[in-house]
């Protein structure tokens, strides 16, 4: 029934507090409770709640995670219910000093607990890696995909449009000029603070879906799809992080709004709660992309999870078989403050891909997430740098050539696991 | 005017209802608890009232169990047409509810009702349901609606949503259908507002029905013509837990 981290004291250590960035990791360690969550059903009285979040059933819940907090020594902070997995997931605070992993061996022990989990941490895999450029600096011919991927001969036959791709990540800059009217959706899971713009969010948003032809900055790889701007990370003196449960709300919120892409620019360690998210994602349709972290030896989560296109950097020294490259040096990419900024990490190879899918999105919508995998064509001869060869991709996939487009040849297919 | 049939179910729904519940007690610790008590300035059912247009209290009660079973009951003050004061009206219910992977729920159970000094109106009825997020749809089956000796398709819809932090809306649209005896088949609906603060329940709806022809037999608009919308507003108080 319950499922416990092995590495608990560092799973602590990592989780700083989530609404101010760059404050210390507090001292008392915090841990996801999860309690079953009804199936909706007939119900005498007819009193049920305006959503998800509250429904008839959440004071029977609420009892029982106080009775638990109570029992346990815990602070009761929040909950959130996650109808796809049928869970309520209540954070609890442990006392300080309290040892998470006895606390957790005894929730496994009880019958009202469906499961259990430390909160972890995760980081986003990228960073700012030279000097902003002013305004107006049309910055479309140092992008590193423009010509191997021959975006603006993709752009006449797709461009994404109306896919809905969710940027899990840290905050977006919803009115910066080269994203304006594209983020359709924005939602801050971060407890404790207001949406605010920040450097990797509005980075990743900006590869993924820049407005094109607008004259400045850049282009997107799909400037036509539509963004979901869900902030589950906050930038912090150590780099953007996240945690699970930030994550899961993510997740659980672009399940619910139909989200056609998920981009996840972040790496952490195995996760029971954002797995079956991540499953459940998948079962449905939705493309996950997952960026490659390359100090560990499986990529770490959610890349290394079945199913999820998971990507490097192309000048990665290191990476899986299974992995796909894409650019991620020095792409330039929308900043806030109505900037443009060079970066680099897997994370922005992986918006690359999540861009491509949303073009693909909009050619073959109902093809099949493990058909698509196996569909990715790996450049060997027209576009070497990036790793893939997006025209010989969707010719493949749609037959029908939008650009210069070679023969694929069936040696080089990257397969899906 | 319609014949009361003898009835074969007489059994109070609160031992199909406690059945239920001990099943699911009894499967799995994990219960979960919750309902509601409080009061109605009228207790309105399908569209017709079972108060006689009076207040009535109501008590209701619902566990879940953790493997998708659910049970529940309710208790309300009510007064039939025929009655003179205020009497217990029964409803036992028990099922089972499970969402699929896609987000969609399906649901089927039993209910059963009783009331209290007139037990030829005791029925039961068996009910599939469909939600999706604030939506779903329900049709229950009764071969004995009322003890009228009918066979009834109940179709119901239901929604809502939130208004703003505080407020929610909620509506309901419902058919019943009775091919053997048309002049019982109506259309109805409910559509309202409601807050919950600090564990209460506050409900405002106007309930309206349409009957498709002369009515009789039960509810206080038995006597009306049928070519008239009935409609009324209904406030709720209820303490949830």
């Amino acid at each position: 029934m319950l499922w416990v981290y092995a590495g608990l004291p560092g799973a602590q250590a990592g989780q700083g507090e989530p609404g101010v960035p760059g404050v210390a990791a507090p001292a008392a360690a915090e841990i996801l409770v999860m309690l079953h969550l009804p199936a909706p059903h007939f119900r005498a009285d007819g009193y049920s709640g305006a959503s998800y979040r509250d429904d008839a059933g959440r004071q029977a819940r609420q009892r029982i995670a106080a009775t638990l907090a109570r029992e346990h020594g815990m602070q009761l902070m929040e909950d959130w219910p996650m109808p796809a997995l049928n869970v309520d997931c209540y954070r609890m605070r442990l006392a300080a000093g309290q040892d998470p992993a006895a606390v957790l061996a005894a929730l496994s022990r009880d019958s009202r607990v469906a499961w259990a989990q430390a909160i972890q941490d995760f980081s986003a895999q990228g960073a700012a890696s030279g000097a902003a450029t002013g305004t107006g600096d049309p910055l479309y011919r140092v992008q590193p995909a423009a010509a191997p991927w021959q975006l603006q001969q993709l752009r006449k036959s797709a461009t994404g449009r109306k896919v809905l791709v969710a940027v899990i990540d840290s905050g977006v800059e919803a009115a910066h000029p080269d994203l304006a009217g594209q983020v359709a959706v924005q939602e801050n899971f971060v407890d404790g603070q207001s949406y605010v713009a920040e450097e990797h969010g509005t980075a990743v948003a900006g590869v993924i879906a820049a407005r094109a032809d607008n004259g400045i900055g850049i282009a997107g790889i799909a400037p036509d799809a539509r963004l979901m701007a869900l902030r589950a990370c906050w930038q912090a003196d150590s780099g953007t992080r996240c945690n699970s449960f930030t994550l899961a709300k993510a997740l659980n919120y672009a399940l619910l709004h139909n989200a056609q892409v998920i981009n996840l620019s972040l790496s952490g360690p195995p996760d029971r709660l954002l797995q079956q998210l991540v499953g459940v994602a998948q079962a449905r349709g939705i493309r996950v992309v997952g960026a490659i972290d390359p100090t560990r030896s499986d990529g770490g989560f959610p890349a290394n999870s079945p199913g999820v296109f998971a990507v490097a950097a192309d000048d990665a020294p290191h990476h899986g078989e299974q992995c796909l490259l894409a650019p991620g040096r020095d792409v330039p990419t929308t900043m806030p403050g109505a900037r443009w900024g060079m970066v680099s990490g897997s994370s922005y190879a992986a918006a690359h891909v999540s861009g491509m899918l949303a073009v693909i999105g909009e050619l073959k919508p109902q093809l099949s997430g493990e058909r698509l995998h196996e569909g990715i064509v790996r450049a060997s001869g027209p576009a070497p740098l990036t790793g893939i060869d997006l025209c010989a991709t969707i010719m493949r996939i749609t037959g029908k050539c939008s650009c210069a487009c070679p023969n694929p040849s069936t040696e080089n297919l990257a397969r899906s696991p | 005017m319609f014949l009361r049939m003898p009835q074969s179910f007489h059994r109070k729904p609160g031992t199909f209802a406690l059945t239920g519940l001990a099943c699911i007690f009894a499967a799995s610790a994990q219960a979960q608890v919750s309902g509601s008590a409080g009061i109605v300035s009228d207790y309105m059912y399908r569209g017709i009232s079972l108060s006689s247009g009076k207040p009535a209290a109501r008590l209701s009660l619902d566990v879940d169990g953790a493997n998708g079973w659910f049970a529940g009951g309710q208790v309300v003050s009510g007064q039939l047409a025929p009655q003179s004061h205020r009497n217990a009206q029964w409803l036992g219910y028990a099922g089972y509810a499970q969402r699929l992977p896609s987000g969609l729920s399906w649901e089927a159970g039993l209910s059963a009702y009783a009331f209290h000094g007139a037990p030829d109106w005791n029925f039961r009825e068996m009910f599939v349901g469909m939600s999706f997020e604030n939506y779903s749809a329900r049709l229950h089956y009764s071969p004995d609606y009322l003890g009228f000796g009918e066979r009834t398709v109940y179709a119901e819809l239901n929604g809502g949503g939130p208004l703003g932090n505080a407020w929610r809306y909620f509506w309901r649209g419902g058919y019943l259908s009775a091919p053997g005896h048309a002049g019982s088949s109506r259309a109805e609906g409910r559509i309202g507002v409601g807050t919950a603060i600090e564990g209460w329940q506050m409900q405002l709806s106007l309930d309206a029905a349409r009957l498709r022809r002369q009515g009789g037999g039960y509810g206080s608009y038995s006597s009306e013509p049928s070519s008239k919308v009935h409609s009324k507003l209904v406030l709720g108080l209820a303490r949830g837990f």
